[in-house]
């Protein structure tokens, strides 16, 4: 199970990832891949990490594609090979690094408190040690010592024939599944981000703002609809919430704000009718100015003088314009959904829901 | 709305300038003020500022007729 949650971590993290260069890609990929390596307790360090997209938001800050591209061109062959150094490391690399290691801090002192519990002495720990004396018995008699068969997938196919005696084949089993299961992740989910994402091809930033856009978009929806809940335990509960209407203190509210936004209304329906006006009759006079030029006038000087008032004249008409259309759909609806947030914050409550 | 604020403003600036620009040139090569008015009188722009400005007094006397009797 623990294969198959790599796997898809790794494949949901390839999937976000391919905003950036290839060859970048693939470095933060394989960075990714060692920190599931090296780790102890790889669900410990699933949830250090929280999800693929909060780590492809944190990889994309940290990305500069235009940087990267100069640099790719004046980074030689020969230093790809090279051992690498983390101080002169891309930004993008430097965050990783920084999530590997506070991630490999947490999770270590978690270790550390699993083994303090350990050291407690319990009844299942001799059974558990009964077992396994009796499951290494068989497989020291075999011809082949038990060490010598690879790990992985290939694991069932070179264990030596002592070892299927009775205790020793449950372990076998077990080998056996995880290393089934774990080729049918790399098969079913691995394969699909690489053919995705074209090599070499030059990523658009305007990717990076969309991802980030619709991250922060995501995360914002669920800090509206959900109130986090510590109850004690490690994982935080979720809870969903419902507005509840306080009845009196709402239709009190009604009373009140149905009478001034009316008289708001009126009072900016004044304005906004005076701007129409202006608008009009500027309008109208810029363009009668405009038409009489190329009619009577013959001296050039006369001209320029009546085409530039009227010029000024149509500015204006379009200043006017423009303050009608914002009072319409800017002041006076504003103004009504300004009553109505206000309604809803003061005669509502969140509740949780049933 | 801010963004359409920024291009109207640009827009009537960018007018208002060329508009003085042309103005001051006007005068600069020798436009006459009263030659123009006698152009503008003959034409169909005066009757029509005359008519707007009918309008104009009327609607001002029945304003202030409509504020005097509140």
């Amino acid at each position: 199970m623990t294969d198959i949650n790599k796997q898809r971590f790794l494949a949901e993290l390839a999937q976000l990832l391919t905003f950036m260069y290839e060859e970048d890609r693939q470095d933060a990929l394989m960075v990714y891949s060692a920190m599931f390596d090296e780790a102890q307790d790889e669900q410990a360090l699933l949830q250090a990490l929280v999800s693929p997209i909060r780590q492809a938001v944190l990889v994309a800050r940290a990305y500069n594609a235009t940087e990267r591209k100069l640099q790719a061109h004046s980074q030689s062959r020969s230093e790809a090979g090279a051992p690498r150094d983390e101080s002169v490391a891309p930004d993008y690399l430097q965050a990783i690094f920084a999530i590997r290691a506070e991630a490999l801090s947490k999770q270590a002192a978690k270790v550390e408190a699993v083994q303090e519990d350990k050291n407690q002495f319990s009844l299942f720990d001799l059974a558990a040690q009964e077992q396994a004396a009796g499951a290494e018995a068989p497989a020291e008699s075999a011809e082949a010592p038990a060490e010598e068969a690879p790990a992985g997938s290939e694991a069932e196919a070179e264990v030596p024939a002592g070892s299927e005696a009775e205790d020793g084949e449950a372990p076998a089993e077990e080998a056996r599944v995880d290393a089934f299961m774990a080729d049918f992740a790399i098969a079913e989910e691995g394969a699909a981000p690489a053919e995705e994402a074209p090599a070499g091809e030059a990523p658009a930033q305007s990717s990076v703002e969309e991802l980030l856009d619709a991250a922060e978009k995501e995360v914002d929806e669920q800090d509206e609809r959900f109130v986090v809940v510590v109850d004690g335990s490690d994982k935080p509960v979720r809870e969903r919430t419902v507005l509840k209407p306080r009845v009196p203190l709402l239709i009190l509210y009604v009373l009140l704000a149905i009478p001034v936004t009316l008289v708001g209304i009126v009072l900016l329906l004044l304005p906004t009718l005076a701007s129409l006006g202006a608008a009009a009759v500027l309008i109208s006079v810029g363009v009668m100015a405009v038409s009489s030029v190329f009619g009577g006038f013959a001296v050039l000087a006369d001209l320029l003088v009546v085409l530039g008032a009227a010029l000024i004249l149509l500015a204006l008409g379009l200043l006017f314009l423009w303050l009608f259309i914002w009072f319409i759909g800017g002041a006076i609806v504003g103004l009504i959904r300004g009553v109505c947030a206000l309604g809803r914050k003061w005669c509502y409550k969140e509740v949780p829901a049933i | 709305m801010k963004k359409a604020w920024g291009v109207i403003l640009v827009i009537v600036f960018s007018a208002i300038l060329l508009g003085a620009v042309c103005v001051g040139v006007g005068y600069i090569t020798g436009a006459d003020m009263n030659r123009i008015l006698s152009v503008v009188e003959d034409s169909s722009l005066y009757a029509y500022v005359q008519t707007l400005q009918q309008y104009w007094n009327q609607a001002y006397a029945y304003a202030m007729q409509l504020l005097a009797s509140l």
